[in-house]
């Protein structure tokens, strides 16, 4: 059977856009019926509203995020709900786990506990994640799914957002939605999907040391204050480059503005970077990063430009499709948040990008963290990159 | 293995520290290496799910050695 996608982004109400979704979805369809359905909503449509008035559509296999942005084809901006959905040879299973901060081996045992080890006739295996990474860690989180589900699984996904208010943010399964919990649909397929990840950011400052940490949340780097530390190695650079005078900055979202441009990587010992970034300072200087960064971690404030952004954003489209062995029918897209932000009105640039890949519907949101784990590999969370999901013909 | 969760230093002072305690030298047997991530998932955090899920793919990767031959 030939894979089916449907994308959509609409405004309005809660209870507007879930309608005008769902008929979108049926259209596009053409009336089969979708195996899962994926739905991305901003601030402006909560989303337990939408999820209950698309779980009245699609029961139990609708998984869902809350967003700093979101997008179905070139169309895209803030305060709408997308969705993308489909349909073909695929069998889907979703759940929700919840009390994530408090029991993250219990909530994600909880959110995979439908999900069944194998189906014969459906040999690959690719689960799909959202989490509240403002609750719990976001590497830990997806180690901990990928435990789970087994060798054999590869997974994508994304933080969920809440146009960076970086407050609240909300993930859903089926009927429910909340906040501090994670959601996973789990997608058997006969043919295997691709994962492709990219992130565009090349080293700027000597190599930083971790000296004082608790989970997520750093303290010290190279025994003085984190923020103080941090200012110092980009203060030049960003005023240069992009006028921010990081000595004036308080407000969370000028200093987001600075994170979004310097972030930090892991050198993986392989001419590669796994990047970490920081949303928020704390008032004792301290930063909270969306995954565990022990004490004596070392990696690099790096850099980027619209360009490199853009670029990388092809490269993981492409990467993506080169893994199907066949040619793509559509695709999910998960965006870091701090990347639309560089970008600015050169957002759709990129995502002209991806289309450019891949010649069929995409939809996507923006994220706090993104997730791309290939089968066999030890590290699934992602800043500051895109991760693309292709589906195959 | 650990490098892309931890970044590569971070990794390296972590599996040597593991081998000190056991009194393994650099190299090591399949099941040595797995004792060791053992001693490396018993770490809180970041470090220990990344170190279970190591041992948990190294062990696996052993079976179908084991089933190769």
């Amino acid at each position: 059977m030939k894979t089916q996608l449907a994308a959509a982004v609409v405004g309005g109400s809660s209870k507007e856009a879930a309608r005008e979704l769902v008929s979108s979805v049926r259209q596009q369809l053409a009336g089969a019926d979708p195996a899962l359905v994926l739905a991305f909503a901003s601030t402006k449509q909560p989303l337990t509203d939408v999820t209950s008035a698309l779980q009245e559509a699609f029961p139990d296999r609708v998984l869902s995020a809350s967003t700093a942005g979101e997008f179905a084809g070139n169309d895209g901006s803030n305060g709408q709900t997308a969705v993308f959905a489909v349909a073909g040879d695929y069998k889907a299973f979703v759940g929700i786990g919840t009390n994530l901060a408090q029991d993250p081996q219990a909530a994600v045992q909880r959110a995979v506990a439908a999900v069944p080890e194998s189906i014969e006739g459906y040999p690959h295996k690719t689960a799909i994640v959202f989490i509240d990474s403002l609750a719990w860690s976001g590497e830990e989180a997806t180690l901990l799914v990928a435990a789970l589900l087994g060798d054999e699984v590869q997974i994508a996904g994304g933080a969920a957002g809440d146009d960076l208010a970086m407050q609240s943010t909300h993930v859903g399964a089926g009927s429910q939605a909340a906040n501090n919990a994670i959601a996973v649909g789990v997608l058997f397929s006969k043919q295997p999907l691709g994962v492709g990840v990219a992130h565009g950011h090349k080293p700027l400052s000597g190599q930083l040391k971790v000296t004082r940490s608790e989970g997520p949340r750093v303290y010290e780097l190279n025994d003085g204050n984190a923020w103080a530390v941090w200012k110092d190695a980009v203060r030049k650079r960003a005023k240069e480059a992009w006028g921010l005078d990081v000595d004036t900055m308080k407000d969370p979202t000028d200093i987001v503005q600075l994170f979004a441009r310097y972030e930090g990587g892991l050198d993986r010992g392989d001419g590669h970077y796994t990047v970490r970034a920081p949303l928020v300072v704390n008032e004792d200087g301290s930063l909270n990063f969306t995954s565990g960064m022990p004490v004596g971690t070392t990696f690099r404030i790096m850099e980027t430009t619209s360009d490199d952004l853009v670029r990388s954003a092809r490269e993981a489209a492409e990467r993506s499709c080169s893994k199907l062995g066949k040619r793509a029918a559509g695709a999910v897209v998960f965006d870091c948040a701090v990347r639309k932000i560089v970008l600015g009105s050169d957002f759709g640039r990129a995502i002209k990008a991806i289309n450019g890949a891949i010649d069929g519907p995409i939809a996507g949101f923006a994220t706090y963290g993104e997730i791309a784990m290939n089968i066999g590999e030890l590290s699934g969370f992602h800043n500051s990159t895109t991760v693309v999901l292709t589906f195959p013909e | 293995m650990l490098a892309p969760a931890l970044g590569s230093e971070k990794s390296v002072e972590i599996l040597e520290d593991a081998a000190h305690r056991l009194g393994f030298g650099h190299l090591m047997s399949v099941e040595q290496a797995i004792a060791l991530l053992g001693t490396v998932a018993q770490a809180d955090g970041l470090v220990g799910i990344v170190g279970n899920l190591a041992r948990s793919r190294l062990r696996l990767e052993a079976v179908r050695g084991k089933g190769a031959t």
